[in-house]
Formats: structure tokens, C-alpha cells, sequence
């Protein structure tokens, strides 16, 4: 029985564990996990500190205003405090639900939250992007339209992979494995629209819930079976998050799922040398929230040539790329400092390369090593399997 | 929920949080009321107060500095660390709530003198990881790996070294007084002179001063170092266990083997306790299991017939030879007073409860099993302390009094030998609906009843301040020097005062 989140908002006991890896029988150094409370370092930042929040705003102590907005949306929605609370707290649920007062409140998210928002309900994708652009990455290329003939697996693109031109290599990628793979596949073009996360994760409910039932129903009347994603979080709204909307009948699965299996199955052969020395990055939604952890890392070993080194901080206990739940729009500054922290986390390794599998963490985390001028160089898991075949 | 203003002056406030905010910057001051809101209070049933503004001090001189601002204003401080749940962490007075969770270094681990410097940010879990590959182990309680070292070890009653005598693990203290002047203790008290001297010392020359700062929930100074005691991991770490059919037995027993030094610590467990943290500890849910149930409808001082009235835990640490002996020793004393050894049924029957025991007296980490318990229902202290003789029958007495003033949840408790059985610990837990405002008010009631009747029917003393009781002024000349004391420490009262602990209490 999973206890009632009213309980749960005050039976906080303050121990911290949300921050950093305490748990008994755990060895060696430990680690800050929590980007905001790390940067900040006020109770009020750290996972148990959203569940006080939560219990002001329901007493009426606390308005939802711009001060207790500020605060709450200075957080990445991690899932490191859920992961690391021993009380069963569910504080990222809690930040959600508190989240979801603020907008209600202040008639939408701080800041430039506001513009993505607007943008996804206006322009379907969380960018300013016109409609129309969303298929130009794949300009030349012969790919199945979803929409028109039938597929058993559908590639569904997300608006980073599809419109942000530095992070197009995702969805480039992609179809050439699956064609190597001579999959049957086919996108949904221009017809695609956002998969509702940003507002999901920016508490704009009524949005992500129109968004969820849109997507949802258009899937089910394709009759796909799969539906494939590049974005961790396209994935994990999909999978863990539509079903509580709709009823979904095909089922989520993120690319390295899928190529993973590919390979053990002996469709795609990664041969060719790619010497490197690597260091994989968890993206929160595929780890934390939906606990993929080891076929991105068996990918990456089944590459002859890669070397693949595990950062202090990985799995359950990763730390964020910094961009997620509106962070990267809202506070830059705050998304940069965290991605650095990751960045420099992957130098002290000595691999030569940060390779993920999401474009939005290796959007901030190549922004983040570029700016900072780090000598290291972000992958997606795709690029170095493309390499190798 | 009770949320109360902050009884300071506005405009002061906003003199003080202008003053700070200019002496240390608003990376670490912040009068941001969403913030605030979160340091008004703990899951406690007590009512939270707001303070003014929160400093989160790096270093000494940024103490130095907060305390320098608000003696001068004459306004509230009040410190806090992380993991404590005693009244002490509420801000009654309003004003500053200096939160040192942010020092957090392990400034040396002397393993030729066996203690380690800790700041008041360390956690128990960071500290237990950084002393393990030296080869040593902390003293624990039973609070979770994120809690402060310093926060709980300078609160007395707490360890698991107790029956051997070691009534405390803090060796030395450095503290902050309210116009900055910094205080060493024991040995370490001539830094300023000697500066190789180390805190291998509780006693100096002069007057043990540690003491008055222990226990003293930051009412006469900011403790900023702490020196404590760690142990080495021996070779053999071993926990027998005992199961008794009365709670007399049961400290005979702890009195007997503590005082032949078998043990380094025991503590005895009502059935009602171990019962529930096998629900917990085994990743059940208690409102599903008919163990739990049991609690809330058998009388606490009757115990189900399947399993023992309590059962006592025997930390031990040594060489195999010598633990060999002294389990027998154990097991032949439990046997004399109609105990049994339970470690096989309990590792059968109760596993989760043993994986807690294994896991805080074999591999000596802090625990986390309890704590899903948090949800269902709050366990609130009701600690006090007494001969043994007297101590047996206020068991009896505070189960039958908890129990028949009728709280929802049920009762249940652990007993600590204290210094080889001189004195033993009781620390009564009837668990508390954290959002029944009612049942929080009839608890404390319960709470300040209890307290008082064991005090006057059974000799007892509490261990540590609850803000509800006035001890000062009832411990006669004691409580007269510790006036005299606050007065020339903190002559502006500025140290705590919500606590009221030396003008009789909330």
C-alpha cells in the first residue's frame, strides 16, 4: 500500500539521505547527489525540503508565489532524493504536485518556463519552431510515413532530436542503424508533435494531459507496436506517464533498448575499431525514472576499441546533466553549473569522450563542455555504433 | 498545523538580515519565505515558528560574524545541523536560524589516539565511511545515516559503547560564544598557546567546561569542532541475542554481563518493537500485516505468546577467543534468569528485525530500517532514566499509563544499560498520527504527565531539554548556577532563547 502523500509531506524527518549516498552497507566516498541543494545549500532546495513546501502551501502558510517559485523551480526533477529517501518519500512527486499550485497560481511557470510552454501548445514543440520544420533533418532521405502506411515500429523523433540542428544527428543516426538492421520503421514526419514532458515536469497539467491524450490516441489508431524514442524524456513521459492519461496500446521503447537488442540478435555487427576511452552519463528519465542502466553500457562495450570508464557518481546514484524539467530555459546559469560539475566528474576520469543517450543532456553538457573550453567531447550512444559498423 | 510568526521586531529583523546580508553575502543569507518556512520546524507534533532570516555559515569566521551581528542587535540565533528531531531545532524566538550543515569537513582521523575532528555538518554515514578504511567504527544510535555526528553526539544519552561505562563520545569541543571568543576544551585548550596539542584529553588541568556545553542545545555557544571517540573494528564483531519473558529479567541480565565487561553495550527491546521493525525492516508495509496489528490490540505489557516479552542485544567486538568465552558467559547468565538464546529463531522469524541488529551492531552502520515506519505514525520521545531497581517497575507503570489514556497507535519501547548498569534508559514510543493535530496536542500531554509522574513515582530523571518541562528551576542550586552561567555567557540572551530553557520552559 503506498502511503498517502498528505502523510508523507510531514513525516519528513530531515536526515539529508536525500542529498547525498548514506545508505548502510555503501563504501568508499560519498557523494552529493542533489544539484540544487549542493548549489544552494538551503534545507528548502533538497528533496525533503519540497515536501515542507508542499506542507506549507497546503496549511496556507505559504502562498504559491514568485519567491516559493523560485526556490522550487530551482530543481531538475532529478528523482536522486526519491531514489536516495529511506522514509518511501516521493519528494519529486511532491515537487510536481507543488509545482502544479504555482502555475495554477501565478497563471503559468516562472520565467522563460512561460515561452516553452506557449511554444508547446502553439507550435507543438517546446523551441519557436514552426510545424513545418520539424522534418527538415530529414530532408533526402526515403523514410515510411507512419501516418500513411502501416509500421510495426515507430520512430518517434522528439522535438530536440527533430529541431534542434546541433542534436538532428540523434534522429540521423537512428534510422541509418535501423535501416542497417533492415528494420520495418517509419516516422511520423511533420505530423509529430511534443511529447508533453516539459510541461509534465513544469506542472502545467492540463497541457501535458491534452498533449498525452493527442499523442496516445494518434498512436493507437496507427497500431503501432513500438514506439521508439531518442529523448530519455520523451521516453519516460510515454512509458511511465501517458498510461495514467490513456489507455496506451503499443509499447515505449528508447532507442538503446532497441539496438541493443539488435545486436544481440545479431542484426547489427559493430566491427570497425572506435578507439576511445569513454565515460557513460546516466540521463535521469532513462535511469532513475525508468531504470535502463545496462544496455546503453552494453552497447557501448559491444564496440570493439571502446573503453568504457564509470564515473564516481553513476547509475542510481548519477548526477544530473543539469538541462531537465525547464531548468536549461528558467535558470542557465544554474543548468551550466551542474553540467559542469558533470563534466569535470568526466575528466577526472581520464576517458577522453562523455558519451549519453539523450539529446537534451548532451545538449547541455556539450554547451557546457564548450563553453568551459574542456577538452572533451560528448557522444550519443549512436554515434559511436555508427561508427562501428 | 501551527505555524507561528516570528515574535522579533520587523524592523530589527530587517536590521539584522541587512547586516548579515552584507557581511556574508546572499550566497549564504537568505530572508526568502518559502525557505524560512522550511527551518520553522521539524515532523515533531510541536508547533513551528518562523524565523527571520537563515544563514548557512562555510567556516568559524562566518559564525564569528553572525553571532558578532546578533549580539550586538540583540536578536534570536538558533543552530542547526541536519537528521535531529529535538525541540531544540524550532525556532520559537524567531530571528536567525544559522544552519551549519554546510561545514561539513572531516578535519583529522588520529587513529594512534583513537578520535576524530569532526565539523558540525559531517553526517554519521559520511563519518562512518571515512574512519572504516582506518580500521575503525563510531558509536551510533538509532538515527539515520544522514543525521550530524556533532548535532547528536553532544545530546547525552546516546551511543552504543554505554554499558561499558563510556558515557560519552565527545572528547572535545570547540565553540563559538556570542562575542566571538572561541572556546577549546580538555586537552585542547592551550591550541592558542601549544598548538600541537591534540583533543586526546576530555580533562585539562582545570574544570571539564565540556560538560556545560553538552546537552545545551546551543543555548551557550555555536559548537563548531568536536573531537569523538572512534573504536577500532576488532577482530570478531558478534551480537547474541537474548529473549526474556519480563522486562526485570531482562535488567538483571544487562546489569550482570555489563558490570563482568561481556558487553560493550546491551539494550533491551519490547516486543512490540521488534515486531514492528521486522514489518518495516523486511519491506512490508505495516498497515498490511497482522503483526502490526497485534500492537494496537494487545496490551503492551501482555505479548503474544508465540515470542518473547523482549529481547536484549549484546554488542561485542574482540578477539574470537574472547567472544567465544563471553557469548557462553551470556547465554549461561540469560539462562539463570529463564532466558534463551534467539539469534536462530530470530534470523528464522524475524529476519528484518535481525537485519537491522546485524547491520547497527555487527557491520556498525547507521541505519535506515525504521524509517518507513515515519509515515504511519511519529514516534515521540517519552525518555527518562533510572536505578534498576526503580526502572522496572516505572516500565510497567508507563505502558499502563500510555495505554490507558487512550492514543490511537500503539506503544512500544527500548532500554539502554547506562555505565555498566548503574542507571538504565527507558525511552518509551507510542507513535503519533502525524497530521492529527489532536492527537498531537493529547500526546503531549501524555508526554509532560508521564514525564513528571516518573519523576516523582520512580526516582527517574529525562536525559535531554524538551522545552516543555522547567528543570532549571527545579534543580535547586544546579539550575541556579546554570542561570549564573547563561548570564555571564549570553548576557543578551541571544543563544536559543525560544527554547526557554533557563526561564522555565514554553
Amino acid at each position: 500500500m503506498a502511503l498517502p502523500m498528505e502523510m508523507l509531506m510531514y513525516t519528513c524527518p530531515k536526515c539529508k539521505i536525500c542529498t547525498g549516498n548514506l545508505h548502510p552497507g555503501e563504501t568508499g566516498e560519498v557523494h552529493k547527489l542533489c544539484p540544487a541543494y549542493t548549489r544552494y545549500g538551503f534545507f528548502a532546495y533538497s528533496g525533503g525540503g519540497k515536501c515542507y513546501l508542499a506542507q506549507g502551501i497546503k496549511e496556507g502558510v505559504l502562498e504559491p508565489d514568485e519567491e516559493l517559485a523560485d526556490v522550487l523551480f530551482h530543481c531538475t526533477l532529478c528523482g536522486s532524493c526519491e531514489e536516495q529517501c529511506a522514509t518511501d518519500q516521493s519528494p519529486t512527486d511532491i515537487a510536481r504536485l507543488v509545482r502544479r499550485e504555482v502555475v495554477k497560481a501565478l497563471g503559468g511557470p516562472p520565467g522563460d518556463a512561460q515561452t516553452v510552454v506557449k511554444s508547446t501548445v502553439n507550435y507543438k514543440n517546446p523551441y519557436q519552431q514552426p510545424k513545418a520544420l520539424r522534418y527538415r533533418w530529414a530532408k533526402g532521405m526515403n523514410i515510411k510515413d507512419a501516418s500513411k502506411e502501416k509500421v510495426e515500429t515507430l520512430y518517434f523523433v522528439g522535438c530536440t532530436a527533430a529541431m534542434i540542428p546541433a542534436r538532428t544527428h540523434f534522429a540521423l543516426n537512428t534510422v541509418k542503424l535501423l535501416e542497417a538492421a533492415g528494420e520495418d520503421f517509419g516516422t511520423l514526419g511533420s505530423k509529430e508533435i511534443c511529447c508533453g514532458a516539459t510541461t509534465y515536469n513544469l506542472g502545467v497539467e492540463d497541457t501535458f494531459k491534452e498533449i498525452a491524450t493527442e499523442n496516445t490516441e494518434m498512436l493507437n489508431k496507427l497500431e503501432v507496436q513500438k514506439v521508439l524514442t531518442s529523448c530519455s524524456g520523451c521516453y519516460s513521459v510515454m512509458k511511465n506517464e501517458y498510461p495514467k492519461v490513456a489507455r496506451r496500446n503499443f509499447e515505449v521503447v528508447h532507442v538503446v533498448e532497441y539496438l541493443d537488442q539488435l545486436i544481440t540478435e545479431g542484426k547489427l555487427k559493430p566491427e570497425k575499431k572506435v578507439e576511445l576511452t569513454v565515460t557513460y552519463h546516466d540521463p535521469c528519465h532513462l535511469g532513475r525514472y525508468s531504470k535502463l542502466y545496462d544496455a546503453p553500457r552494453r552497447i557501448l562495450e559491444a564496440i570493439p576499441g571502446i573503453e568504457l570508464i564509470e564515473m564516481p557518481r553513476n547509475r542510481e546514484k548519477s548526477w544530473c546533466c543539469g538541462a531537465g524539467a525547464g531548468v536549461k530555459t528558467t535558470y542557465p546559469d544554474f543548468a551550466a553549473w551542474i553540467g559542469e560539475q558533470r563534466i569535470d566528474e568526466a575528466k577526472k576520469t581520464g576517458a577522453q569522450a562523455l558519451v549519453t543517450a539523450c539529446p537534451f543532456c548532451e545538449g547541455n553538457l556539450t554547451d557546457v563542455a564548450q563553453a568551459t573550453e574542456a577538452g572533451m567531447d560528448v557522444f550519443d550512444v549512436t554515434d559511436l555504433l555508427l561508427r562501428s559498423l | 498545523m501551527k505555524v507561528l510568526s516570528s515574535p522579533v521586531d520587523p524592523k530589527l529583523a530587517e536590521r539584522a538580515s541587512k547586516e548579515l546580508l552584507e557581511a556574508l553575502g546572499e550566497d549564504k543569507v537568505t530572508t526568502n519565505k518559502a525557505i524560512l518556512f522550511t527551518y520553522s520546524g521539524t515532523a515533531l507534533p510541536i508547533p513551528k515558528t518562523m524565523p527571520d532570516v537563515v544563514v548557512r555559515a562555510k567556516t568559524v569566521e562566518d559564525v564569528q560574524a553572525v553571532l558578532k551581528i546578533a549580539d550586538k542587535l540583540v536578536v534570536p540565533v538558533m543552530p542547526i545541523c541536519s537528521g535531529t528531531l529535538e525541540p531544540s531545532v524550532i525556532p520559537k524566538a524567531g530571528g536567525i536560524v544559522l544552519d551549519l550543515y554546510g561545514m561539513d569537513q572531516i578535519l583529522e582521523i588520529n587513529t594512534d589516539a583513537a578520535y576524530a575532528v569532526v565539523e558540525p555538518g559531517v553526517s554519521i554515514g559520511q563519518f562512518v565511511r571515512a574512519i572504516r578504511p582506518h580500521g575503525f567504527r563510531a558509536t551510533l544510535g538509532s538515527y539515520p545515516p544522514g543525521n550530524s555526528v556533532l548535532g547528536n553526539y553532544h545530546l547525552k544519552g546516546h551511543g552504543s559503547h554505554r554499558a561499558s561505562g563510556i558515557d560519552s563520545e565527545v572528547l572535545g569541543l570547540e565553540v563559538i560564544l556570542p562575542d566571538g571568543t572561541i572556546v577549546r576544551t580538555g586537552s585542547k585548550a592551550f591550541e592558542d598557546r601549544f598548538p600541537g596539542q591534540g583533543w586526546h584529553a576530555q580533562w585539562g588541568p582545570l574544570p571539564d567546561l565540556r560538560g556545560i556545553f553538552m546537552n545545551a542545545c546551543g543555548t551557550l555557544g555555536i559548537i563548531t569542532k568536536m573531537a569523538a571517540r572512534i573504536y577500532p573494528l576488532n577482530d570478531v564483531q558478534a551480537l547474541p541475542v537474548m529473549g526474556f519473558d519480563s522486562y526485570g529479567d531482562a535488567v538483571e541480565f544487562m546489569k550482570i554481563v555489563s558490570r563482568a565487561n561481556l558487553v560493550e553495550h546491551c539494550v533491551t527491546w519490547h516486543w512490540g518493537l521488534y515486531t514492528i521493525m521486522n514489518v518495516l525492516a523486511s519491506g512490508g508495509n505495516m498497515t498490511d500485516s497482522g503483526d502490526y496489528l497485534k500492537i494496537f490490540t494487545t496490551e503492551p505489557w501482555k505479548h503474544p505468546e508465540d515470542r518473547p516479552y523482549c529481547l536484549t542485544l549484546n554488542i561485542m567486538t574482540g578477539f574470537e577467543e574472547d567472544i567465544e568465552t563471553h557469548t557462553k558467559l551470556l547465554e549461561k547468565v540469560a539462562r539463570g534468569l529463564g532466558g534463551r538464546p534467539m539469534n536462530e529463531e530470530l534470523q528464522e522469524r524475524f529476519p528484518g528485525t535481525w537485519d537491522y541488529y546485524k547491520t547497527h551492531g555487527i557491520d556498525h552502520e547507521p541505519c535506515t530500517h525504521f524509517m518507513k515506519g515515519f509515515g504511519m505514525g511519529y514516534g515521540f520521545m517519552h525518555i527518562l532514566y533510572a536505578e534498576p531497581k526503580n526502572v522496572v517497575p516505572l516500565e510497567r507503570f508507563g505502558l499502563e499509563f500510555i495505554w490507558n489514556r487512550g492514543l490511537q497507535y500503539g506503544t512500544t519501547y527500548y532500554s539502554h544499560c547506562l555505565d555498566q548498569g548503574r542507571s538504565i534508559f527507558l525511552r518509551l514510543t507510542p507513535f503519533v498520527d502525524p497530521v492529527d493535530e489532536a492527537e498531537h496536542e493529547r500526546a503531549v500531554e501524555i508526554y509532560r504527565d508521564y514525564i513528571e509522574e516518573g519523576m516523582k513515582r520512580y526516582g527517574a530523571t529525562t536525559i535531554r531539554y524538551d522545552g516543555i518541562h522547567n528543570y532549571v528551576e527545579e534543580a535547586g542550586g544546579f539550575g541556579d548556577l546554570m542561570k549564573r552561567i547563561k548570564t555571564a555567557v549570553d548576557p543578551n540572551n541571544i543563544l536559543n532563547p525560544g527554547l526557554k530553557m533557563y526561564e522555565g520552559g514554553w
